[in-house]
């Protein structure tokens, strides 16, 4: 989960936990039983880390269209920037969407979610990695 | 709550405590960068974002220690520490830094 996780808590249930079956009009905070405190931590700190993520994606977005002279081929540093911002966004989504999953999985005692997020910002990553190379030879030669 | 080991609660929450403080640093940075970009470019709007998000930084960097009351609060109590409107805020709050900056690039441009 995030880093220095600790040991497994400690099972201090004697009594299995009655899970209330949920119904369409529970919220999910109050589904399932609440989870140990120090996972519910841990899931706040891995929340945080995608909100600086989608920050330093969105100072990225800012600094390149402000600081970087424009490429010879029109438009590509603007598309760049734009890029850079939308994955800023998408990672401040993410952030949310994903604490909001996993919160949920804990209480239910379900499977960690699995989120494509960091598929996604990785492929988009490493294309905005070549279009730049392919920039900068086209302006070479 | 029962601890293996004494303390171990205090690094937890200092941990997080940490962790919030770092986001405020980092939203500070962009608010900054922000407001530059808006200023160079003479775009009023944009500089209103930035002092936005400059204060909003300040507000998580507060929201900080006072997430660290709310914790020790809660665990003392025995209660779950989650907080729903904490991670809205700041998720939001990113979102609109976010759609700021595409609708400034293209503005700007």
């Amino acid at each position: 989960m995030d880093d220095n996780a600790d040991s497994a808590p400690a099972d201090d249930a004697d009594v299995p936990p009655v899970v209330s079956a949920p119904t369409a009009s529970t919220p999910w905070w109050e589904e399932g039983v609440d989870p140990d405190y120090r996972f519910s931590l841990a899931n706040e700190r891995t929340f945080l880390a995608w909100i600086r993520t989608s920050l330093a994606f969105i100072a990225a977005a800012v600094a390149l269209e402000q600081l970087v002279p424009s490429f010879t081929v029109h438009g590509v540093r603007t598309a760049l920037s734009v890029a850079l911002a939308m994955f800023g966004l998408l990672a401040g989504v993410g952030a949310y969407r994903h604490w909001m999953r996993s919160e949920r999985a804990m209480r239910r005692g379900e499977a960690l979610p699995r989120t494509p997020l960091m598929l996604w910002l990785s492929i988009g990553l490493a294309a905005i990695a070549a279009v730049i190379a392919v920039v900068l030879v086209v302006q070479a030669t | 709550m029962t601890h293996e080991h004494p303390g171990a609660a205090g690094l937890q929450v200092e941990r997080t405590s940490l962790a919030w403080v770092r986001t405020a640093l980092a939203a500070s940075v962009v608010a900054l960068i922000v407001t530059r970009y808006s200023v160079v470019r003479h775009a009023p709007l944009l500089t209103a974002g930035g002092v936005l998000l400059l204060v909003g930084a300040a507000a998580i960097g507060l929201g900080a220690r006072r997430r660290q009351t709310d914790i020790e609060q809660a665990l003392a109590a025995g209660r779950n520490p989650s907080s729903r409107t904490m991670m809205r805020l700041t998720s939001l709050m990113v979102c609109a830094a976010g759609l700021s900056s595409i609708w400034a690039i293209f503005a700007l441009r």
